[in-house]
């Protein structure tokens, strides 16, 4: 204890004498700004000492949801702190319960940079489970060139009509689906080092339809046609091709598939196709029934009673004294003049396209860039309703009147009847049945009626007075021009309401509205 | 194929025929004033006129009478929404070919192109 002390006071003094010594030895020769800047060093250590806590390094953790993956923060040590344990974070990730795909490299690394670097890391993946593989069951695959997408209109934009093909066309021998095996799963294992069971992978469903051939890889088409995707079924239409148009020289034309017409349909002349119809030049649509699709670059020209009704789409540059009836979108790309138009789609006109007189019946809604002319014929819509249900509940009323009126004939004889008073009476009788089932049918038919609320009608340029325009029974009526607007359904007011485009301001610039 | 002059006040209209006629080879030109119409007459032949006669401020019967004068084998169409207006029956005396339904018909252009349309 004595010679601790006596160690203690030799080391003092020896010290005191080599600092004595060496200021002793710089008296004289050290300049103003060393001193200035060693008492500047002195103090902002001492300040910083001050301000910095005593920290030790720290290791924190944080696993995924999914357990999968598990990201570190690595804290330096800070002040007098000590630096950070490997054991510490070994105790953290055994804490944590990850023992599985520990990527002890990248802690070693962050271990270093932080003890020795003291910086502050975060985000570095630490632990890393394996994926599962999906299981992908065996299935067809369309071959890409074939499912190519094509342009469609969207809200904001028109449709670039050139860009539309109207058929795919396939060759015989033509490879349409490949049969692809299935691809066996694998479970997989997360970082606390449980079994992850792997998903089945979702891929298209395809069935093959009519003329195809089965091969070795997958599918080919049989025959030279139009390729038909109706998911979940492909196949291969056939195509009569009819290179002078349809005339005296063809007649009328019927046929189990696909009609491509190279030139004119003359007027008068009747179509019926099972598939789509295409014609290069203009339809003068008589009677025309398609299956599918009908397209054509050119117009179509209604021609006397005649109707034109079309499973598909409709697609052409300008329909005329047409009375259309489409289960699909009818896109025209110049105008659509003094037509009666019923789509259970949408309607929609080119970048300038008009719309002027006849009637426009649309489920899905219309988008246009004008409606009528300044001293044009009046035009009619009337959208958010399914025309064929309206169509089946008209026919359904015009009936009962008729049964109506016949019942009050009978009504009136059976006073006059004489010996066959009976007779009459049992006419009456099944007459006043089937008043009541048709009105049965009526209701459900009203009940059953497909609607579109949000139906809308977007004109783009403008939409001159006397236009009449209806959702789901609200009318309106245009009486002022109106420019770049928007009519749409306000249910909870039950009117139409009118918004200039791109604003969310309500205008009402028509008739009072009414209920139908 | 055809040339054709167009005279209309609406904008869309005559875009939408020169759009329309365009794709079947045809050649519009599109006017929006008389005093256009008189001058791109003046130097170039045309098949068919198609002139809006309920457009305002119109002097029809000289108008008509000028632009069948510029191309004496044409056509002239009055298009019109009233086939009993004074400006209708003028343009009718003054040699219009044809009455025809605003805002257009274009089976019947082609047809009248076609030399189909009586």
């Amino acid at each position: 204890m004595i010679g601790d002390k006596e160690q203690t006071i030799a080391q003092l003094l020896e010290e005191s004498q080599a600092m004595v010594q060496r200021f002793e030895g710089l008296k004289g020769r050290i300049q103003v700004e060393e001193i200035s800047a060693d008492v500047q060093k002195q103090t902002f250590e001492e300040f910083e000492h001050a301000l910095e806590p005593s920290v030790d390094g720290f290791f924190d953790l944080f696993v995924e949801d999914d357990s999968m993956t598990a990201v570190a923060e690595f804290r330096p040590p800070a002040g007098g702190g000590k630096p950070m344990d490997p054991d510490l974070i070994e105790a953290v990730l055994a804490k944590n319960e990850v023992n599985y795909g520990v990527l002890w490299e990248q802690i070693r690394q962050g271990l270093t940079a932080c003890n020795l670097d003291r910086r502050f890391l975060s985000g570095v993946e630490v632990a890393r489970g394996t994926a599962p593989v999906p299981f992908v069951p065996a299935h067809l695959r369309l071959e890409d060139r074939w499912t190519e997408t094509k342009p469609q209109a969207d809200d904001k934009a028109v449709v670039d009509f050139k860009t539309i093909t109207p058929f795919v066309m396939v060759k015989k021998g033509d490879l349409i689906a490949l049969r692809m095996p299935e691809v066996p799963g694998s479970a997989g294992t997360d970082i606390r080092g449980r079994e992850v069971p792997f998903p089945t992978a979702k891929v298209p469903v395809w069935t093959p339809g009519p003329n195809l051939v089965e091969t070795a890889v997958g599918f080919e088409a049989a025959l030279d046609g139009r390729l038909v995707l109706t998911p979940p079924t492909f196949g291969v239409n056939p195509v009569l091709e009819l290179k002078g148009g349809v005339d005296y020289h063809t007649g009328n034309i019927r046929f189990k598939g696909e009609v491509l017409v190279l030139g004119r349909v003359a007027a008068g002349f009747g179509i019926e196709a099972e598939g789509g119809l295409s014609c290069t030049a203009v339809l003068d649509a008589f009677d025309v029934k398609v299956g599918n699709d009908l397209v054509t670059p050119g117009g179509i020209i209604g021609n006397g009673p005649g109707r034109v009704e079309v499973g598909g789409q409709v697609k052409a540059k300008f329909l005329e004294h047409l009375y259309l009836l489409a289960q699909g979108d009818v896109r025209a790309e110049s105008c659509v003049l003094n037509s009666v138009v019923k789509t259970r789609g949408k309607l929609v006109l080119g970048d300038k396209g008009i719309l002027a007189g006849g009637q426009v019946h649309a489920l899905d809604g219309v988008e246009l860039f004008q409606i009528g002319t300044p001293t044009g014929p009046q035009t009619e819509l009337f959208l958010g309703l399914d025309f064929l249900g309206m169509e089946h509940i008209l026919w359904i009323r015009e009936r009962t009147k008729e049964l109506h009126a016949q019942l009050h004939k009978v009504d009136a004889a059976i006073a006059f009847g004489g010996h066959r008073v009976g007779e009459l009476q049992e006419a009456a009788k099944k007459l006043r049945v089937e008043i009541v089932g048709l009105t049965e049918t009526a209701r459900t038919q009203l009940m059953n009626l497909g609607q579109n609320e949000g139906a809308t009608l977007v004109v783009r340029g403008s939409v001159y007075p006397g236009t009449l325009v209806e959702i789901c029974h609200m009318r309106f009526v245009v009486t002022q021009k109106l420019t770049a607007v928007k009519f749409s359904l306000d249910k909870r007011k039950g009117i139409v309401a009118v918004t200039p485009l791109g604003a969310e301001a309500t205008t009402h610039s028509g008739s009072p509205l009414k209920k139908r | 194929m055809a040339t054709i002059l167009v005279l209309d006040g609406d904008e869309a209209t005559l875009t939408c025929l020169h759009e329309v006629l365009e794709a079947f080879g045809h050649t519009v030109l599109p006017t929006m004033t008389q005093d256009a119409a008189m001058a791109v007459a003046q130097g170039l032949r045309f098949d068919v006129f198609l002139v809006d006669v309920d457009l305002e401020g119109l002097a029809i019967a000289p108008l008509v009478r000028a632009l069948l004068s510029s191309s004496p084998k044409s056509v002239l169409v009055a298009v019109s929404d009233y086939p009993k207006a004074q400006t209708t029956l003028a343009a009718i005396a003054a040699g219009a070919t044809c009455l025809m339904r605003k805002p257009f018909e274009i089976g019947r252009i082609l047809q009248l192109i076609d030399g189909t349309c009586p």
